[in-house]
């Protein structure tokens, strides 16, 4: 197994990321540090910020409390972006296999989404803790495609990436290509014979962050709070 | 009287056992293989959606026991199209020991022996210059039951629905969902799925129906269901009708829900035919939510 860290890791950023491989590591210690990893992932972001933009960060269900909330908490406390939204996916799976290398679609069952500022530049953050396949990237990108203007800026982030990953989903976008930035820590090149990166984020993010696809995440519970009773 | 028996009887023996081999060849590679389930799925999406509209069934059988044996469609007894899969630029009618369009004239003759009076032949090419060019070169002799198709190769199924319109066409119309990319990614994976698992064969050909019923028994499937306005029940009506900024709606026998103008929604993975549709709304009668926070819960 190799792994290539980024220019990004920090002695910090290693001990986070060893902590997500380490099989002894518990579910409180393994949570904290992917929220850890989304404060560290919080100024890098910030400093793509164009004048006065608006912070899009769009991540999937299991990831909501952790490595997105440090990515909302470390940008708000930077105060580097003028509002922050968040949207939040809860998808499914259908595949040919078992593999995540076989064919595969990652359909929405439901989405939160705050409401974006129509007369503001965005910058999307799509936030996963791992990005193998890209499938569950991609579908929720395209579905935010037609909320974003034209020359909304889009940065992919994860704690770590799998190898060529980031070529595929430009491939996937041949018109928005040129508006990605990837944003990650480490770069994985292995898999196990399911297609799992190793050593990734240390298997199955589910089992280890000790969540259900059908969670509703504490964040979205406070956030909705606000837009829910501003009408 | 089998097949290798009437082959025997009309084109000789040596024609026999050049069918008989053909047929004890090793399989191919897997590219070879993931271009003929991308073709089969193709077919498999332009047929439900045939028997979705028109309630015309047919069947398939893959790797048939004939000459141009890759994918065969069988409408009825007598009408059957037969269709030879190459992904490769390499091709050409008249070439090699076994050349490609004796092969169309052999099953042409084949089939006309066992009763099916309406044959079509097609020869499926993944290169773009060599359909054209096979077309054009196509033999007098076979011209009349034969064509050629360009279908090209794709990375995965999302690729091809993009670059194959007809599929693309076909998977819309099946979807519960038509402006949806995700369902519609989902419906062309469900169908690959099934039509991988079915494997059908010489020995059990596959119904298009049969495989349909089982593309629809898969959670998610978001295929269109058949049952429209869905049977909600009266106290289900009453409940939902009374959790603030709370709408739903149907389309093709699917439930989706809004909540607060689109701050959140979502769909549930079954249609209203499905038992689970049922016991959702005995679960929503029992626990009778009165905001969107009882409610969300059961909408998973």
């Amino acid at each position: 197994m190799s792994r290539l860290l980024t220019e990004h890791s920090t002695d910090n950023i290693k001990r986070l990321l060893d902590c997500l491989t380490e099989s002894s590591t518990a579910t409180e210690a393994y949570r904290r540090a992917m929220y850890q990893l989304g404060l560290a992932l919080a100024p890098i972001i910030g400093n793509k910020a164009g004048d006065d933009d608006e912070l899009v960060i769009a991540c999937t269900v299991e990831d909501a409390d952790y490595l997105a909330k440090g990515i909302v908490d470390g940008s708000e406390d930077s105060e580097i972006f003028s509002t922050i939204r968040l949207v939040c996916f809860w998808n499914t799976r259908v595949s040919t296999g078992e593999r995540w290398t076989d064919d595969s679609a990652s359909p929405i069952v439901k989405r939160y989404r705050e409401p974006l500022s129509e007369d503001k530049h965005h910058l999307l953050v799509v936030v996963k803790s791992i990005i193998a396949s890209g499938c569950t990237v991609r579908t929720n990108m395209t579905n935010l495609m037609n909320d974003l203007h034209a020359d909304d800026n889009i940065i992919i982030a994860a704690p770590v990436l799998l190898e060529g990953a980031d070529h595929e989903l430009k491939r996937e976008f041949p018109r928005y290509s040129n508006r990605f930035d990837f944003l990650y820590f480490a770069v994985d090149d292995k898999t196990n014979s399911l297609g799992e990166v190793l050593p990734g984020i240390g298997g199955d993010v589910y089992k280890r962050l000790d969540v259900t696809k059908n969670i509703i995440p504490e964040i979205v519970k406070t956030r909705r709070l606000r837009f829910a009773t501003a009408s | 009287m089998s097949i290798l028996s009437i082959v025997t009887d009309k084109l000789g023996p040596d024609v026999a056992k050049y069918l008989a081999n053909k047929h004890r060849g090793g399989s191919h590679g897997a590219k070879g293989a993931d271009y003929e389930s991308h073709f089969a799925t193709v077919k498999f999406a332009e047929r439900a959606r045939d028997l979705l509209e028109k309630s015309i069934d047919c069947k398939f059988i893959s790797q048939h026991f004939c000459f141009v044996d890759d994918f065969v469609i069988i409408n009825s007894d007598t009408d059957v199209q037969y269709f030879q899969l190459k992904n490769s630029s390499a091709i050409k009618w008249d070439t090699g020991k076994h050349p490609l369009y004796l092969d169309f004239e052999f099953q042409r003759e084949l089939s006309t022996c066992t009763g099916i009076r309406k044959v079509s032949c097609q020869l499926v090419i993944s290169d773009l210059n060599s359909a054209r060019s096979l077309w054009y070169s196509m033999p007098e002799s076979i011209a009349e039951y034969s064509s050629v198709y360009h279908f090209p190769h794709a990375a995965n199924m999302r690729e091809l629905r993009l670059q194959v319109p007809e599929f693309n066409y076909a998977i819309r119309k099946l979807c519960a969902f038509p402006e949806e990319d995700d369902k519609l990614d989902a419906v062309a994976i469900i169908l690959q799925s099934v039509w991988l698992d079915a494997s059908p064969s010489n020995h059990t050909p596959a119904e298009v129906s049969a495989l349909l019923r089982k593309a629809k028994r898969t959670q998610p499937s978001y295929i269109r269901g058949v049952i429209d306005p869905i049977p909600l029940n009266d106290k289900v009506k009453e409940i939902l009708g009374k959790v603030p900024d709370f709408s739903y709606s149907t389309s093709n026998g699917f439930f989706s829900w809004n909540w607060h103008d689109g701050l959140e929604s979502g769909t549930l993975a079954y249609d209203c035919s499905d038992p689970r549709f049922k016991k959702f709304q005995e679960i929503l009668m029992d626990s009778s939510p009165s905001c969107f926070s009882e409610l969300e819960g059961l909408l998973l």
